[in-house]
């Protein structure tokens, strides 16, 4: 390349960038000189602006904010001017006085010797994802609402009915046969069951909302202390364990703690009174996941099930065969993918179950 | 003292008041039980209006925070802010651990505060212990 034509290779690929940034329609694309004055249109601008080039061409930056804005502008021009760009969200007004959202970006330009031109201003509208975002925040607050109230006050006349046939059981006792005692125990731990699922439930919702505090975990830790817990809470039963060393993740304490709480108290339950009752933890990689996985040789299930596995409130086995409340997988697999995780199961009826998940590696988060 | 109130309730649910007077009488906690069915209601027992003597005070507030008229943690709020009324010890009585309660009420200066469990057993033991602690351990400054 000689310095002679260098010159109109510039000029035509300038010419050529002029045409790709003029033609690009869904973003506001223009230069505002030093001050703030518009300098330069695209089409972009017009169709989200409503303005043609010949109408905003030397109208200063102001004019598309709204009254009570309009000292954002020169903000924004500043931190520009000293930072090298600035960004911004917020209401902007079309020509026509209409509002939309918008997601703003100033960035200086400065010739060779380091004289600010002027500032590229590129612009999008989001204004249905602004819409959205505060449509899910005012759902979200009604859920938390509801779930406080649902907390409160489906309890009490719970509370009521456990305590009265209670009281009946204590002050009335001799006027009740066996049967009549029976019954009430029926209706007493009915209301527990339900107290129970409320509870279960709200945890359930509290979980989609609170944030979670990331820090890197020793799986293998975890997992060892929540079988110690499960070991001294059934000391009848007594399966055999075995934790291969886990590679670490990346996750929420808290809730990957409730993981394996939930999976191991299942694989506890399910193995409950058969013969050579074991649980096997492990994990392999595969195709770049860190795949955990519990297994154990119980009661097991049946695949063509398999999706109703994770659903809240849905169970596969009789109360009177397995307790449970149906929200514990519900739970695990809300944790799991909170965490940008998987997870699946397999089965086969009396002879055990799998469970597999997923969650970042600890590098990822560092 | 003769007449003298020991544990003020304040709750409006009618079961929830049998059942949490059966509890501390089946213990033989507390004989003389008075109940407010609402938050204006204890305010007007604990705090009257331009009485400066000193009325006779419970040992102990069990109070519920959903409640009508006025709210349990305003009635809390009030308590702990007059000087004739701070001094007892208040136990907050609600039926959830859900929400921002717990922090409010010991911001507030709650002295204990009991999720009411659905187990009733679990509720009377849980009711009992509070007031037996602050009727019979808790020396309030004279």
């Amino acid at each position: 390349m000689t310095p002679a034509n260098q010159g109109p290779e510039i000029i035509a690929a300038e010419e050529t960038f002029r045409l790709l940034v003029e033609s690009i329609q869904d973003y506001a694309v223009f230069m505002v000189d030093p001050d703030g004055y518009v300098v330069t249109w695209n089409v972009g601008a017009e169709r989200l602006k409503g303005y043609r080039a010949d109408e905003i061409i030397g109208q200063h930056l102001a004019t598309f904010y709204q009254v009570e804005d309009q000292a954002k502008a020169g903000r924004m021009l500043q931190t520009a001017a000293t930072a090298g760009r600035a960004s911004d969200e917020g209401w902007r007004v079309r020509k026509d006085g209409s509002r939309f959202w918008a997601e703003a970006m100033l960035a200086a330009i400065h010739d060779r010797d380091g004289r600010l031109l002027g500032f590229a201003k590129v612009t999008r509208d989001r204004t249905e994802l602004r819409q959205t975002a505060e449509e899910l925040a005012r759902t979200n607050a009604e859920l938390e609402t509801f779930s406080y109230s649902v907390s409160h006050d489906l309890r009490a006349p719970l509370r009521a009915m456990n305590g009265y046939a209670q009281a009946l059981l204590e002050d009335h006792a001799a006027g009740l046969d066996a049967e009549g005692r029976r019954l009430l125990a029926v209706v007493r731990d009915n209301a527990q069951r339900l107290g129970e699922m409320i509870d279960a439930l709200l945890t359930f919702s509290r979980l989609g909302r609170q944030p979670l505090k990331t820090e890197p975990l020793d799986m293998t830790d975890l997992a060892r202390h929540v079988v110690e817990e499960l070991r001294h809470g059934a000391r009848d039963h007594a399966p055999d364990v075995h934790i291969d060393p886990l590679p670490a993740a990346t996750g929420d304490r808290t809730l990957i703690r409730q993981v394996f709480a939930n999976l191991l108290g299942n694989a506890f339950k399910f193995t409950r009174g058969r013969p050579a009752p074991r649980l096997e933890i492990g994990a392999r990689s595969a195709g770049g996941d860190l795949v955990y996985l519990v297994r154990d040789n119980g009661a097991g299930f049946d695949m063509r099930y398999a999706d109703k596995l994770f659903q809240v409130f849905s169970r596969l086995h009789r109360q009177d065969e397995f307790e449970g409340t149906g929200v514990g997988l519900a739970l695990v697999q809300r944790i799991i993918q909170r965490h940008g995780g998987r997870i699946w199961a397999e089965g086969v009826p009396n002879q055990g179950a799998t469970f597999y998940f997923t969650l970042p590696r600890e590098s990822k988060s560092a | 003292m003769a007449g003298e109130i020991e544990v003020l309730l304040v709750e409006d649910n009618p079961s929830d008041v049998e059942l949490t007077l059966r509890a501390l009488q089946k213990r033989h906690i507390a004989n003389r039980i008075k109940v407010a069915r609402d938050g204006a209601e204890a305010l007007t027992m604990l705090l009257p209006e331009g009485a400066e003597a000193p009325v006779p005070q419970p040992k102990v507030v069990l109070l519920d925070l959903k409640l009508p008229k006025v709210n349990g943690l305003e009635v809390l709020r009030r308590l702990k802010s007059d000087d004739r009324t701070r001094n007892i010890p208040v136990v907050v009585l609600t039926s959830s651990g859900e929400g921002p309660d717990i922090a409010e009420s010991y911001r507030l200066g709650a002295n204990s505060y009991i999720v009411k469990p659905v187990d009733f057993e679990a509720f009377s033991r849980a009711v009992a212990d509070a007031g037996l602690y602050w009727l019979l351990l808790n020396h309030p400054p004279a």
